[in-house]
């Protein structure tokens, strides 16, 4: 291991600890279990669960759940926008479905979805439905910013439709498609266990909160709190890096937005 | 090639008022003029880039192959993907621009002289029947532009070359005729024979 990359993984450790004893120096100050539980007890808890099986169950349906709708989202989602950048009229067609999907608030759509849908098809549907906008709007925009002397030079030297998608819209698009991954990870983990508190499905990370905080288990929400923080993390950067693997030039150039630097 | 009577207004600003022109094929002709005359607007009417027009090009349905004034090479790809997504023969064009050092790089690692080579290489590397240089050696040093202009010469026997410059050495260097061009909008003010 290289010094730089020595002193940046010491750097992101100190940080950590920072906050965790910010965390504890808080536990102390309010010194009540039931508000506030120490990282300590946080853990132990952990450490205790890791022997449940309803622990994995939970955490293997929640993720089933939630990332069949964001991967439902981000393939509807780029497939409308294709389609809309090749008819306007498309575009203008979906452009109020794609505002009210925006700007509806999640808790809204999934008390009204809870009416029509099973109970454990709802964070699914609520996760596709607050990702495939994004997807959809980054998607669009990344075809309408291509470089249209890129695209003429294409032309010129005879590139064939396939050539032309392969070589420079899916370079051109891929940053913006990579934002929308990035937000839409935290954002379907966030909307997915939100749904799954207020349907509570049977093996869930949101049943789990919800009977947590029914009983007052403080420490049992932290814990799950910190299980969907870490899964949330660690898809997100496994996935980014299987992207990464899989189109390695594409994480080159057009990279002007700061999260490809 | 005959282009007859062309119009060419940007909103209401006209560049290119019953311009009319004849090519001679298998020669090259240099359109020498000032910057800003129209000469690129003509260039990109020539090789089908400018599409809404008025007037007739009679053109033979033939390979055009361009050198473009901006380089308009794929940032995500090396010095060497940029050009073998053209052609096969990718590894002889960089050599003869002498590129073929830095075929790994990427276009933003190169100096604009340096791209522009690959925008050369780039455009004689494709099976062109006519090419099309538009500013073909901006940013490239007096050293090299001999080398690859007498490369460009030797790779565009019998063939139809049209270049601009406002570089009369150039002009003088490469071409069988020069066409004097004033503007806007676009107008011939003289012709002269080289060879």
């Amino acid at each position: 291991m290289n010094k730089h990359k020595l002193f940046s993984k010491l750097k992101i450790a100190l940080i950590f600890l920072f906050w965790i004893s910010i965390w504890q120096l808080i536990y102390i100050l309010v010194d009540k279990e039931i508000f506030i539980v120490s990282p300590l007890s946080v853990f132990k808890k952990f450490i205790e669960y890791l022997r449940l099986p309803e622990f994995y169950y939970s955490i293997l349906f929640s993720f089933i759940r939630i990332f069949s709708g964001f991967l439902l989202g981000m393939i509807i989602g780029v497939a409308l926008a294709i389609i809309a950048s090749v008819n306007k009229l498309l575009y203008t067609l979906f452009s109020p479905i794609i505002t009210i999907a925006k700007t509806v608030p999640a808790a809204s759509i999934i008390l009204l979805v809870f009416i029509w849908l099973k109970s454990a098809f709802i964070p699914t549907f609520i996760s596709f439905l607050l990702v495939m906008p994004l997807f959809y709007v980054n998607t669009y925009k990344g075809i309408a910013q291509t470089d249209k002397k890129l695209t003429e030079m294409a032309s010129v030297f005879g590139f064939s439709k396939l050539k032309k998608i392969k070589y420079i819209y899916a370079p051109s698009i891929f940053p913006y498609f990579l934002t929308a991954f990035s937000s839409g990870f935290g954002l379907s983990w966030k909307s997915g266990i939100t749904a799954e508190i207020l349907c509570s499905p049977l093996y869930s990370i949101g049943s789990n909160l919800k009977d947590a905080k029914t009983y007052l288990e403080t420490s049992d929400i932290f814990l799950w709190t910190a299980v969907i923080i870490i899964l949330s993390l660690l898809f997100e950067k496994l996935s980014l890096k299987i992207i990464e693997k899989t189109f390695p030039y594409m994480r080159r150039k057009n990279l002007e937005t700061e999260q490809y630097k | 090639m005959k282009l007859n009577n062309i119009n060419k207004n940007f909103d209401n600003f006209e560049v290119l008022k019953n311009f009319s022109i004849e090519i001679k094929d298998n020669k090259t002709t240099c359109l020498f003029g000032k910057s800003g005359c129209g000469k690129t607007t003509l260039m990109n009417i020539i090789c089908g880039i400018i599409k809404d027009f008025g007037g007739k090009i009679n053109l033979p349905s033939k390979k055009i192959s361009v050198i473009f004034q901006e380089t308009r090479l794929l940032p995500w790809f090396t010095v060497a993907k940029n050009i073998s997504i053209i052609s096969k023969k990718y590894l002889y064009y960089l050599n003869a621009v002498e590129l073929l050092e830095f075929q790994y790089y990427y276009p933003e690692n190169l100096s604009g002289g340096m791209r522009q080579r690959l925008n050369i290489a780039r455009a004689l590397s494709y099976d062109f029947d006519i090419l099309i240089m538009d500013e073909p050696f901006k940013g490239i040093d007096l050293t090299l532009k001999t080398k690859i202009m007498d490369f460009i010469k030797s790779e565009t026997k019998n063939k139809t070359v049209i270049f601009t410059t406002h570089d009369y050495n150039e002009a003088i260097y490469l071409s069988d005729e020069i066409v004097y061009l004033d503007g806007p909008p676009l107008k011939i003010t003289k012709v002269q024979q080289i060879k």
